[in-house]
Protein backbone atom coordinates (compact mmCIF):
# COMPACT_ATOMS: atom_id res chain seq x y z
CA UNK A 1 0.00 0.00 0.00
CA UNK A 2 1.22 3.45 -0.98
CA UNK A 3 1.84 5.96 1.41
CA UNK A 4 2.05 8.38 -1.91
CA UNK A 5 -0.88 10.60 -1.32
CA UNK A 6 -1.85 10.39 -4.99
CA UNK A 7 -5.19 11.23 -6.74
CA UNK A 8 -6.94 10.16 -9.73
CA UNK A 9 -7.11 13.20 -12.91
CA UNK A 10 -10.74 12.92 -12.80
CA UNK A 11 -11.15 14.86 -9.99
CA UNK A 12 -9.91 17.60 -12.03
CA UNK A 13 -12.05 17.02 -15.34
CA UNK A 14 -14.51 19.65 -14.80
CA UNK A 15 -12.25 22.54 -13.56
CA UNK A 16 -9.80 21.48 -16.52
CA UNK A 17 -13.05 21.31 -18.97
CA UNK A 18 -14.11 24.71 -17.39
CA UNK A 19 -11.04 26.48 -17.94
CA UNK A 20 -10.89 26.97 -14.12
CA UNK A 21 -7.39 24.88 -14.07
CA UNK A 22 -4.86 25.19 -17.15
CA UNK A 23 -2.45 22.50 -17.38
CA UNK A 24 0.92 23.62 -18.24
CA UNK A 25 3.43 20.16 -18.95
CA UNK A 26 2.69 18.39 -16.00
CA UNK A 27 1.49 20.81 -13.86
CA UNK A 28 -2.29 22.02 -12.92
CA UNK A 29 -2.31 25.18 -11.36
CA UNK A 30 -5.39 27.70 -11.16
CA UNK A 31 -6.45 30.11 -13.54
CA UNK A 32 -7.62 33.02 -11.26
CA UNK A 33 -4.68 32.75 -8.95
CA UNK A 34 -1.32 31.43 -10.88
CA UNK A 35 -1.07 29.27 -8.16
CA UNK A 36 0.32 25.13 -8.62
CA UNK A 37 -2.60 22.98 -7.57
CA UNK A 38 -0.88 19.55 -8.54
CA UNK A 39 1.38 17.64 -10.79
CA UNK A 40 0.39 15.14 -13.22
CA UNK A 41 2.39 11.66 -13.44
CA UNK A 42 2.45 8.82 -15.15
CA UNK A 43 2.67 5.25 -13.49
CA UNK A 44 5.07 2.38 -14.84
CA UNK A 45 1.63 1.61 -16.47
CA UNK A 46 0.93 4.70 -18.20
CA UNK A 47 4.51 4.42 -19.64
CA UNK A 48 4.38 0.25 -20.71
CA UNK A 49 0.57 1.41 -22.68
CA UNK A 50 1.89 4.17 -24.21
CA UNK A 51 5.51 3.05 -25.25
CA UNK A 52 3.71 -0.08 -27.10
CA UNK A 53 1.16 2.38 -28.84
CA UNK A 54 4.04 4.22 -30.50
CA UNK A 55 7.41 4.55 -30.51
CA UNK A 56 7.24 8.71 -32.11
CA UNK A 57 6.09 10.77 -29.58
CA UNK A 58 5.83 13.79 -32.19
CA UNK A 59 2.58 12.71 -33.47
CA UNK A 60 -1.13 13.45 -32.56
CA UNK A 61 -2.87 12.04 -29.54
CA UNK A 62 -5.26 10.58 -31.82
CA UNK A 63 -2.82 8.32 -34.25
CA UNK A 64 -2.85 5.82 -31.42
CA UNK A 65 -4.13 2.82 -32.75
CA UNK A 66 -6.67 1.79 -29.64
CA UNK A 67 -7.60 -1.41 -32.02
CA UNK A 68 -4.28 -2.51 -32.25
CA UNK A 69 -3.96 -5.97 -31.71
CA UNK A 70 -1.06 -6.54 -29.67
CA UNK A 71 -3.22 -5.67 -26.69
CA UNK A 72 -5.29 -7.41 -25.02
CA UNK A 73 -8.79 -6.60 -23.59
CA UNK A 74 -7.52 -5.36 -20.44
CA UNK A 75 -4.62 -3.28 -22.03
CA UNK A 76 -7.17 -1.63 -24.44
CA UNK A 77 -9.44 -0.41 -21.79
CA UNK A 78 -6.30 0.70 -19.91
CA UNK A 79 -5.18 2.59 -23.03
CA UNK A 80 -8.67 4.20 -23.57
CA UNK A 81 -8.60 5.23 -19.95
CA UNK A 82 -5.56 6.78 -20.77
CA UNK A 83 -6.11 8.64 -23.88
CA UNK A 84 -9.26 10.04 -22.43
CA UNK A 85 -7.16 11.64 -19.93
CA UNK A 86 -4.60 12.91 -21.76
CA UNK A 87 -7.58 14.15 -24.22
CA UNK A 88 -9.75 15.68 -20.54
CA UNK A 89 -6.01 17.14 -20.03
CA UNK A 90 -6.18 18.87 -22.93
CA UNK A 91 -2.73 16.77 -24.64
CA UNK A 92 -2.97 17.79 -28.06
CA UNK A 93 0.36 15.26 -29.53
CA UNK A 94 2.33 12.48 -28.01
CA UNK A 95 4.91 14.89 -27.11
CA UNK A 96 4.90 14.06 -23.65
CA UNK A 97 5.96 11.00 -24.00
CA UNK A 98 9.58 12.22 -25.22
CA UNK A 99 10.26 12.83 -21.37
CA UNK A 100 7.33 10.60 -19.54
CA UNK A 101 4.95 12.71 -18.45
CA UNK A 102 6.37 13.40 -13.89
CA UNK A 103 9.16 11.72 -13.35
CA UNK A 104 10.87 8.48 -15.42
CA UNK A 105 9.51 5.24 -13.91
CA UNK A 106 9.58 3.37 -17.29
CA UNK A 107 11.79 0.13 -15.69
CA UNK A 108 14.96 -0.20 -17.11
CA UNK A 109 13.84 -3.27 -19.16
CA UNK A 110 11.05 -1.18 -21.00
CA UNK A 111 13.81 1.87 -21.84
CA UNK A 112 16.54 -0.84 -23.25
CA UNK A 113 13.78 -2.54 -25.25
CA UNK A 114 12.86 1.45 -26.57
CA UNK A 115 16.76 2.05 -27.36
CA UNK A 116 16.67 -1.09 -29.56
CA UNK A 117 14.20 0.18 -31.10
CA UNK A 118 16.20 3.41 -31.81
CA UNK A 119 19.34 1.76 -32.39
CA UNK A 120 17.33 -0.26 -35.73
CA UNK A 121 15.41 2.60 -37.14
CA UNK A 122 18.65 4.37 -36.94
CA UNK A 123 20.30 1.94 -39.12
CA UNK A 124 17.44 1.72 -41.33
CA UNK A 125 17.77 5.31 -41.77
CA UNK A 126 21.65 4.96 -42.67
CA UNK A 127 21.23 3.30 -46.10
CA UNK A 128 19.82 6.80 -46.95
CA UNK A 129 23.10 8.94 -45.80
CA UNK A 130 26.20 9.65 -47.70
CA UNK A 131 29.06 7.45 -47.85
CA UNK A 132 31.02 9.53 -45.16
CA UNK A 133 28.04 9.83 -42.90
CA UNK A 134 27.61 6.15 -42.92
CA UNK A 135 31.18 5.49 -41.87
CA UNK A 136 30.67 7.06 -38.85
CA UNK A 137 27.14 5.81 -37.88
CA UNK A 138 29.02 2.36 -38.27
CA UNK A 139 31.98 3.35 -36.25
CA UNK A 140 30.38 5.86 -33.77
CA UNK A 141 26.73 5.40 -33.15
CA UNK A 142 26.91 1.79 -32.49
CA UNK A 143 29.48 2.24 -29.86
CA UNK A 144 27.42 4.87 -28.33
CA UNK A 145 23.75 2.74 -28.35
CA UNK A 146 26.13 -0.26 -26.75
CA UNK A 147 27.58 1.62 -24.48
CA UNK A 148 24.13 2.82 -23.17
CA UNK A 149 23.07 -0.35 -22.93
CA UNK A 150 25.45 -2.09 -21.19
CA UNK A 151 24.98 0.88 -18.67
CA UNK A 152 21.13 -0.47 -18.34
CA UNK A 153 22.41 -3.45 -18.05
CA UNK A 154 24.13 -2.16 -14.67
CA UNK A 155 21.39 -0.68 -13.55
CA UNK A 156 19.69 -3.98 -13.15
CA UNK A 157 22.19 -5.00 -11.18
CA UNK A 158 22.55 -1.69 -8.82
CA UNK A 159 18.40 -2.64 -8.29
CA UNK A 160 19.21 -5.80 -6.38
CA UNK A 161 22.11 -3.87 -4.13
CA UNK A 162 21.37 -2.97 -0.69
CA UNK A 163 23.15 0.06 -0.88
CA UNK A 164 22.82 1.06 -4.51
CA UNK A 165 23.92 5.24 -4.31
CA UNK A 166 27.34 4.64 -5.18
CA UNK A 167 26.82 2.76 -8.48
CA UNK A 168 23.57 4.44 -9.34
CA UNK A 169 25.88 7.66 -9.35
CA UNK A 170 28.54 6.77 -11.19
CA UNK A 171 26.00 5.33 -14.00
CA UNK A 172 24.16 8.75 -14.06
CA UNK A 173 27.40 10.42 -14.43
CA UNK A 174 27.77 8.54 -17.25
CA UNK A 175 24.93 8.36 -19.11
CA UNK A 176 25.53 12.72 -19.06
CA UNK A 177 27.85 11.95 -21.12
CA UNK A 178 26.21 9.67 -23.40
CA UNK A 179 23.30 12.21 -23.24
CA UNK A 180 26.01 15.02 -23.78
CA UNK A 181 26.88 13.06 -27.07
CA UNK A 182 24.01 12.50 -28.68
CA UNK A 183 23.64 16.80 -27.89
CA UNK A 184 26.05 17.43 -30.06
CA UNK A 185 25.27 15.62 -32.92
CA UNK A 186 21.89 17.26 -32.52
CA UNK A 187 23.57 20.49 -32.59
CA UNK A 188 25.65 18.97 -35.82
CA UNK A 189 22.12 18.10 -37.40
CA UNK A 190 21.22 21.71 -36.86
CA UNK A 191 24.32 23.40 -38.50
CA UNK A 192 23.90 21.49 -41.72
CA UNK A 193 22.31 23.17 -44.71
CA UNK A 194 19.94 19.92 -45.08
CA UNK A 195 17.51 18.80 -42.31
CA UNK A 196 17.10 15.17 -41.59
CA UNK A 197 13.85 14.99 -39.58
CA UNK A 198 14.05 11.10 -38.75
CA UNK A 199 18.07 11.06 -37.68
CA UNK A 200 17.50 14.43 -35.12
CA UNK A 201 14.27 12.60 -33.82
CA UNK A 202 16.45 9.73 -33.19
CA UNK A 203 19.14 11.36 -32.00
CA UNK A 204 16.52 13.77 -29.76
CA UNK A 205 15.04 10.42 -28.37
CA UNK A 206 17.95 8.83 -27.66
CA UNK A 207 19.14 12.30 -25.61
CA UNK A 208 16.20 12.22 -23.91
CA UNK A 209 16.05 8.49 -22.65
CA UNK A 210 19.60 8.97 -21.16
CA UNK A 211 18.47 12.07 -19.06
CA UNK A 212 15.05 10.33 -18.38
CA UNK A 213 17.58 7.33 -16.85
CA UNK A 214 19.73 9.62 -14.94
CA UNK A 215 16.80 11.51 -13.38
CA UNK A 216 15.64 7.74 -12.17
CA UNK A 217 18.57 6.91 -11.22
CA UNK A 218 19.04 10.21 -8.79
CA UNK A 219 14.98 9.44 -7.39
CA UNK A 220 16.03 6.21 -6.92
CA UNK A 221 19.45 7.42 -4.57
CA UNK A 222 17.09 9.50 -3.20
CA UNK A 223 19.20 12.61 -4.29
CA UNK A 224 16.76 14.87 -4.69
CA UNK A 225 18.18 18.34 -4.66
CA UNK A 226 20.54 16.73 -7.67
CA UNK A 227 17.76 15.06 -9.39
CA UNK A 228 15.94 18.84 -9.44
CA UNK A 229 18.92 20.46 -10.90
CA UNK A 230 19.12 17.42 -13.34
CA UNK A 231 15.28 17.94 -14.82
CA UNK A 232 16.13 21.72 -14.69
CA UNK A 233 19.30 20.51 -16.74
CA UNK A 234 17.46 18.34 -18.96
CA UNK A 235 14.98 20.78 -19.69
CA UNK A 236 16.65 23.19 -20.94
CA UNK A 237 18.20 21.28 -23.34
CA UNK A 238 15.07 20.44 -24.53
CA UNK A 239 14.02 24.26 -24.16
CA UNK A 240 17.25 24.94 -26.47
CA UNK A 241 16.25 22.85 -29.45
CA UNK A 242 12.20 23.84 -29.15
CA UNK A 243 13.13 27.71 -29.22
CA UNK A 244 15.79 27.11 -32.38
CA UNK A 245 13.75 24.97 -34.14
CA UNK A 246 11.33 26.19 -36.38
CA UNK A 247 8.74 24.90 -38.87
CA UNK A 248 9.04 27.04 -41.62
CA UNK A 249 13.05 27.31 -41.48
CA UNK A 250 12.34 22.81 -41.20
CA UNK A 251 11.07 22.59 -43.97
CA UNK A 252 12.66 24.67 -46.48
CA UNK A 253 15.73 22.85 -45.23
CA UNK A 254 14.00 19.71 -45.71
CA UNK A 255 13.47 20.48 -50.01
CA UNK A 256 17.00 22.13 -49.66
CA UNK A 257 17.76 23.60 -53.29
CA UNK A 258 14.51 22.27 -54.67
CA UNK A 259 13.00 25.00 -52.82
CA UNK A 260 14.38 27.23 -54.00
CA UNK A 261 12.18 27.81 -56.92
CA UNK A 262 10.57 29.78 -54.48
CA UNK A 263 7.00 27.93 -54.84
CA UNK A 264 5.83 28.17 -51.15
CA UNK A 265 1.91 27.31 -52.51
CA UNK A 266 2.93 23.96 -53.31
CA UNK A 267 0.89 20.71 -52.12
CA UNK A 268 3.97 19.28 -51.45
CA UNK A 269 5.23 21.61 -49.62
CA UNK A 270 2.23 22.93 -47.82
CA UNK A 271 2.25 18.97 -46.81
CA UNK A 272 5.76 19.28 -45.43
CA UNK A 273 5.55 22.34 -43.71
CA UNK A 274 2.45 20.59 -41.76
CA UNK A 275 4.42 17.75 -40.82
CA UNK A 276 7.57 20.15 -39.35
CA UNK A 277 4.37 21.64 -37.25
CA UNK A 278 3.28 18.76 -35.68
CA UNK A 279 6.92 17.97 -34.79
CA UNK A 280 7.89 21.09 -33.42
CA UNK A 281 4.76 21.56 -31.86
CA UNK A 282 5.69 17.39 -30.58
CA UNK A 283 8.78 18.67 -29.31
CA UNK A 284 7.03 21.83 -27.14
CA UNK A 285 4.90 19.91 -25.13
CA UNK A 286 8.23 17.32 -24.47
CA UNK A 287 10.13 20.41 -23.65
CA UNK A 288 7.20 21.99 -21.53
CA UNK A 289 6.97 18.38 -19.79
CA UNK A 290 10.59 18.55 -18.81
CA UNK A 291 10.28 22.08 -17.71
CA UNK A 292 7.96 21.62 -15.15
CA UNK A 293 9.38 18.34 -13.24
CA UNK A 294 11.65 20.40 -11.20
CA UNK A 295 8.48 21.78 -9.52
CA UNK A 296 7.07 17.64 -9.15
CA UNK A 297 10.60 16.89 -7.37
CA UNK A 298 10.72 20.13 -5.21
CA UNK A 299 6.80 18.63 -4.30
CA UNK A 300 8.74 15.46 -3.27
CA UNK A 301 10.84 17.65 -1.20
CA UNK A 302 8.78 19.76 0.48
CA UNK A 303 6.91 16.77 1.42
CA UNK A 304 9.73 14.72 2.18
CA UNK A 305 9.08 11.41 -0.12
CA UNK A 306 11.32 9.06 -0.06
CA UNK A 307 12.71 9.09 -3.89
CA UNK A 308 12.76 5.57 -4.33
CA UNK A 309 9.27 4.96 -2.35
CA UNK A 310 7.79 7.11 -5.14
CA UNK A 311 9.06 4.76 -7.79
CA UNK A 312 8.41 1.95 -6.32
CA UNK A 313 4.96 3.35 -5.87
CA UNK A 314 4.58 4.42 -9.15
CA UNK A 315 5.85 0.96 -10.22
CA UNK A 316 3.53 -0.86 -8.62
CA UNK A 317 0.18 0.51 -9.97
CA UNK A 318 -1.48 -1.52 -11.30
CA UNK A 319 -4.94 0.12 -12.49
CA UNK A 320 -4.32 3.64 -13.58
CA UNK A 321 -2.17 4.60 -15.92
CA UNK A 322 -2.06 8.42 -14.81
CA UNK A 323 -1.95 9.79 -11.55
CA UNK A 324 -1.83 12.85 -9.86
CA UNK A 325 0.07 14.29 -6.79
CA UNK A 326 -1.23 17.51 -4.99
CA UNK A 327 1.21 20.50 -4.80
CA UNK A 328 2.93 20.70 -1.74
CA UNK A 329 0.66 23.60 0.30
CA UNK A 330 -2.70 21.92 -0.73
CA UNK A 331 -4.16 19.14 1.44
CA UNK A 332 -3.08 15.71 0.75
CA UNK A 333 -6.31 12.97 -0.02
CA UNK A 334 -5.67 9.26 -0.74
CA UNK A 335 -7.25 7.55 -3.35
CA UNK A 336 -9.25 4.23 -2.84
CA UNK A 337 -6.14 2.08 -3.57
CA UNK A 338 -4.37 3.45 -0.85
CA UNK B 1 12.91 29.22 -8.86
CA UNK B 2 11.59 29.05 -12.62
CA UNK B 3 8.50 31.23 -13.19
CA UNK B 4 6.09 28.74 -14.54
CA UNK B 5 3.87 31.63 -16.08
CA UNK B 6 7.75 32.53 -18.21
CA UNK B 7 7.60 29.33 -19.65
CA UNK B 8 3.63 29.95 -20.58
CA UNK B 9 4.34 32.69 -22.16
CA UNK B 10 7.25 31.98 -23.79
CA UNK B 11 5.80 28.87 -25.34
CA UNK B 12 2.79 31.14 -26.52
CA UNK B 13 4.90 33.46 -28.28
CA UNK B 14 7.17 30.85 -30.18
CA UNK B 15 4.02 29.21 -31.80
CA UNK B 16 3.47 32.77 -32.72
CA UNK B 17 6.20 33.66 -34.22
CA UNK B 18 6.17 29.75 -36.03
CA UNK B 19 2.31 31.21 -36.97
CA UNK B 20 3.11 34.30 -38.46
CA UNK B 21 6.06 32.88 -40.27
CA UNK B 22 3.96 30.51 -41.82
CA UNK B 23 0.98 32.61 -42.31
CA UNK B 24 3.35 35.81 -44.25
CA UNK B 25 4.67 33.05 -46.67
CA UNK B 26 1.25 31.75 -47.52
CA UNK B 27 -0.68 35.09 -47.11
CA UNK B 28 1.74 36.58 -49.97
CA UNK B 29 2.16 32.97 -52.04
CA UNK B 30 -1.67 33.55 -52.59
CA UNK B 31 -2.32 37.09 -52.97
CA UNK B 32 0.56 38.24 -55.38
CA UNK B 33 -1.78 35.98 -57.86
CA UNK B 34 -4.42 38.57 -57.63
CA UNK B 35 -1.29 41.28 -57.90
CA UNK B 36 -0.17 39.63 -61.12
CA UNK B 37 -3.53 39.49 -62.64
CA UNK B 38 -4.50 42.85 -61.98
CA UNK B 39 -1.22 43.53 -63.50
CA UNK B 40 -1.61 41.44 -66.76
CA UNK B 41 -4.75 42.99 -67.75
CA UNK B 42 -2.87 46.45 -67.62
CA UNK B 43 -0.86 45.04 -70.43
CA UNK B 44 -3.49 43.21 -71.93
CA UNK B 45 -4.55 46.86 -72.85
CA UNK B 46 -1.08 48.12 -73.78
CA UNK B 47 -0.83 49.97 -77.29
CA UNK B 48 2.35 49.49 -79.41
CA UNK B 49 3.12 52.60 -79.14
CA UNK B 50 3.52 51.79 -75.25
CA UNK B 51 5.92 48.66 -75.88
CA UNK B 52 7.99 51.33 -77.43
CA UNK B 53 8.55 53.14 -74.04
CA UNK B 54 7.95 50.42 -71.30
CA UNK B 55 9.70 52.10 -68.83
CA UNK B 56 7.29 54.70 -68.55
CA UNK B 57 4.79 52.23 -68.59
CA UNK B 58 6.21 50.22 -65.77
CA UNK B 59 6.62 53.64 -64.08
CA UNK B 60 3.11 55.35 -64.86
CA UNK B 61 0.78 51.97 -64.74
CA UNK B 62 2.39 49.09 -63.23
CA UNK B 63 4.16 50.82 -60.41
CA UNK B 64 1.25 52.41 -58.49
CA UNK B 65 -0.74 48.74 -58.95
CA UNK B 66 2.45 47.46 -57.36
CA UNK B 67 2.50 49.84 -54.51
CA UNK B 68 -0.82 49.99 -53.42
CA UNK B 69 -0.47 46.18 -53.32
CA UNK B 70 2.63 45.99 -51.11
CA UNK B 71 1.13 48.74 -48.79
CA UNK B 72 -2.50 46.54 -48.53
CA UNK B 73 -0.80 43.23 -47.79
CA UNK B 74 2.30 44.96 -45.43
CA UNK B 75 -0.50 46.40 -43.72
CA UNK B 76 -3.06 43.29 -43.70
CA UNK B 77 -0.12 40.99 -41.93
CA UNK B 78 1.48 43.39 -39.65
CA UNK B 79 -2.32 44.35 -39.00
CA UNK B 80 -3.06 40.50 -37.76
CA UNK B 81 0.66 39.82 -36.00
CA UNK B 82 -0.27 42.49 -34.02
CA UNK B 83 -3.32 41.29 -33.47
CA UNK B 84 -2.42 37.97 -32.02
CA UNK B 85 0.32 39.30 -29.81
CA UNK B 86 -2.34 41.31 -28.22
CA UNK B 87 -4.37 38.31 -27.31
CA UNK B 88 -1.16 37.05 -25.44
CA UNK B 89 -0.73 40.14 -23.78
CA UNK B 90 -4.32 40.13 -22.69
CA UNK B 91 -4.07 37.13 -21.47
CA UNK B 92 -0.47 37.71 -19.62
CA UNK B 93 -2.28 40.75 -17.90
CA UNK B 94 -5.01 38.53 -16.58
CA UNK B 95 -2.37 36.98 -14.86
CA UNK B 96 -0.78 39.59 -13.52
CA UNK B 97 -3.90 40.30 -11.50
CA UNK B 98 -2.64 38.04 -9.02
CA UNK B 99 0.79 38.89 -9.07
CA UNK B 100 3.72 40.56 -10.85
CA UNK B 101 4.99 38.49 -13.45
CA UNK B 102 7.26 40.17 -15.42
CA UNK B 103 10.37 41.04 -13.96
CA UNK B 104 11.37 45.07 -12.66
CA UNK B 105 14.40 45.15 -13.97
CA UNK B 106 13.35 44.96 -17.59
CA UNK B 107 9.81 46.31 -18.02
CA UNK B 108 10.45 48.05 -20.98
CA UNK B 109 9.35 45.37 -23.60
CA UNK B 110 6.00 45.69 -22.03
CA UNK B 111 5.67 49.10 -21.76
CA UNK B 112 2.75 51.19 -23.68
CA UNK B 113 4.36 54.16 -23.67
CA UNK B 114 8.44 53.50 -24.02
CA UNK B 115 8.40 53.00 -27.78
CA UNK B 116 11.63 55.47 -28.60
CA UNK B 117 14.01 53.06 -26.14
CA UNK B 118 12.58 49.75 -27.46
CA UNK B 119 13.03 51.04 -31.15
CA UNK B 120 16.53 52.67 -30.25
CA UNK B 121 17.34 49.33 -28.99
CA UNK B 122 17.36 47.47 -31.88
CA UNK B 123 13.54 46.53 -30.93
CA UNK B 124 11.39 44.84 -34.57
CA UNK B 125 9.32 47.31 -35.68
CA UNK B 126 6.39 44.91 -35.54
CA UNK B 127 7.25 44.86 -31.66
CA UNK B 128 6.90 48.95 -32.39
CA UNK B 129 3.89 48.85 -33.37
CA UNK B 130 2.43 46.19 -30.58
CA UNK B 131 4.25 48.31 -28.00
CA UNK B 132 2.69 51.57 -29.32
CA UNK B 133 -0.73 49.50 -28.83
CA UNK B 134 -1.90 51.25 -32.12
CA UNK B 135 -3.96 49.96 -34.78
CA UNK B 136 -1.56 49.49 -37.98
CA UNK B 137 -3.94 51.89 -39.80
CA UNK B 138 -2.92 54.65 -37.83
CA UNK B 139 0.53 54.97 -39.39
CA UNK B 140 0.31 58.26 -41.30
CA UNK B 141 2.71 60.31 -43.32
CA UNK B 142 4.90 57.84 -45.70
CA UNK B 143 2.63 55.27 -45.37
CA UNK B 144 3.38 51.60 -43.79
CA UNK B 145 6.06 50.78 -46.13
CA UNK B 146 8.17 54.49 -45.28
CA UNK B 147 7.52 53.72 -41.24
CA UNK B 148 8.64 50.07 -42.08
CA UNK B 149 11.70 50.89 -44.34
CA UNK B 150 10.37 48.52 -46.94
CA UNK B 151 10.08 51.32 -49.30
CA UNK B 152 13.60 51.49 -50.91
CA UNK B 153 14.39 47.60 -49.78
CA UNK B 154 11.04 45.90 -52.20
CA UNK B 155 11.46 48.89 -54.94
CA UNK B 156 11.38 46.69 -58.34
CA UNK B 157 13.58 46.79 -61.05
CA UNK B 158 10.82 46.56 -63.56
CA UNK B 159 12.04 44.86 -66.54
CA UNK B 160 12.79 47.15 -70.01
CA UNK B 161 11.31 45.70 -73.44
CA UNK B 162 14.28 45.16 -75.90
CA UNK B 163 12.29 43.93 -79.05
CA UNK B 164 14.01 46.51 -80.91
CA UNK B 165 12.64 49.98 -82.09
CA UNK B 166 12.72 49.16 -85.21
CA UNK B 167 10.84 46.59 -85.66
CA UNK B 168 8.28 47.77 -83.53
CA UNK B 169 8.17 50.83 -85.61
CA UNK B 170 8.30 48.88 -88.81
CA UNK B 171 5.31 47.54 -87.64
CA UNK B 172 3.67 49.96 -86.90
CA UNK B 173 3.52 51.04 -90.33
CA UNK B 174 2.61 47.93 -91.85
CA UNK B 175 -0.19 47.55 -89.63
CA UNK B 176 -3.06 44.80 -89.41
CA UNK B 177 -2.30 41.35 -87.77
CA UNK B 178 1.25 41.38 -88.03
CA UNK B 179 1.11 44.14 -85.87
CA UNK B 180 -1.21 42.67 -83.27
CA UNK B 181 0.65 39.49 -83.47
CA UNK B 182 3.35 41.14 -82.73
CA UNK B 183 2.27 43.28 -79.54
CA UNK B 184 0.64 40.08 -78.55
CA UNK B 185 3.90 38.16 -78.79
CA UNK B 186 5.59 41.04 -76.71
CA UNK B 187 2.81 41.48 -74.21
CA UNK B 188 3.07 37.99 -73.34
CA UNK B 189 7.08 38.58 -72.88
CA UNK B 190 6.73 41.06 -70.93
CA UNK B 191 4.43 39.77 -68.87
CA UNK B 192 6.39 36.96 -67.85
CA UNK B 193 9.23 39.54 -67.14
CA UNK B 194 7.39 41.43 -64.78
CA UNK B 195 6.19 38.10 -63.30
CA UNK B 196 10.05 36.89 -62.70
CA UNK B 197 10.83 40.61 -61.16
CA UNK B 198 8.18 40.60 -58.76
CA UNK B 199 7.92 36.99 -57.56
CA UNK B 200 11.93 37.42 -57.09
CA UNK B 201 10.96 41.15 -55.49
CA UNK B 202 8.16 39.66 -53.27
CA UNK B 203 9.27 35.91 -52.90
CA UNK B 204 13.03 34.86 -53.00
CA UNK B 205 15.65 37.09 -54.04
CA UNK B 206 19.12 35.99 -54.81
CA UNK B 207 20.92 39.09 -54.14
CA UNK B 208 18.78 40.65 -51.18
CA UNK B 209 16.09 39.48 -48.51
CA UNK B 210 12.36 39.68 -50.31
CA UNK B 211 9.28 41.32 -49.23
CA UNK B 212 8.31 38.03 -47.18
CA UNK B 213 11.78 37.42 -45.73
CA UNK B 214 11.87 41.30 -44.45
CA UNK B 215 8.15 40.39 -42.97
CA UNK B 216 9.56 37.03 -41.09
CA UNK B 217 12.60 38.76 -39.89
CA UNK B 218 10.37 41.27 -38.18
CA UNK B 219 8.57 38.69 -36.42
CA UNK B 220 11.34 36.58 -35.39
CA UNK B 221 12.91 39.63 -33.88
CA UNK B 222 9.90 40.20 -31.83
CA UNK B 223 9.33 37.24 -31.09
CA UNK B 224 13.75 37.20 -29.93
CA UNK B 225 12.96 40.26 -27.46
CA UNK B 226 10.04 38.92 -25.70
CA UNK B 227 11.38 35.89 -24.62
CA UNK B 228 14.82 37.60 -23.92
CA UNK B 229 12.60 40.19 -21.53
CA UNK B 230 11.42 37.10 -19.90
CA UNK B 231 14.79 36.57 -18.37
CA UNK B 232 16.86 33.40 -18.43
CA UNK B 233 14.28 30.46 -18.63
Amino acid sequence: MSHIPFIIPDVFSVGVASGKIIRFGTVLKDASSGQIIAHLQETGLGQKLLSGASTVPFSPLGAINLASSTYTNIQITQLKSMVSSLTMMNFATLGATLTGLGVSIVGFILIKKKLDALEKQIFDIKNQLDRNFKDIFEREIRTHYSSIQTLLNELQIAHTLRNPTNILMSISSRLAEESGYFKGELNYILEQEKFDKNIFQNFLQAMTTCNSVRLECFLLANELDTANASARQSGQELSFFSNKLEPNILTERTFGSNWKSGNVSSVVYRAKQQEMKNFVSGLRDATEVAETKPFLIDTLIKNDINGRDYIQSLQDERDRPLLILWHSRFPCIRTDSD
Amino acid sequence: MIKIDDLQIRRKILDWRDEQVVHIEHHIGREIDLLLREIDKSIDNISAKELLYSQDFSDNIIKPIYEQWLENETNILLKDANQSLQIIHRTFLSWQKTETKFKPDNPQLWSTTDVVSIMAAGGSVAAGIYLRGLAITTVSGTGILGWLGLGATTMVSWPIIAVGAITIAGSILLGGNQLINLRTSVAERYKEMVHKAIREELILNANKPSLIQILQSDIRKTSDKIIQSLGEI
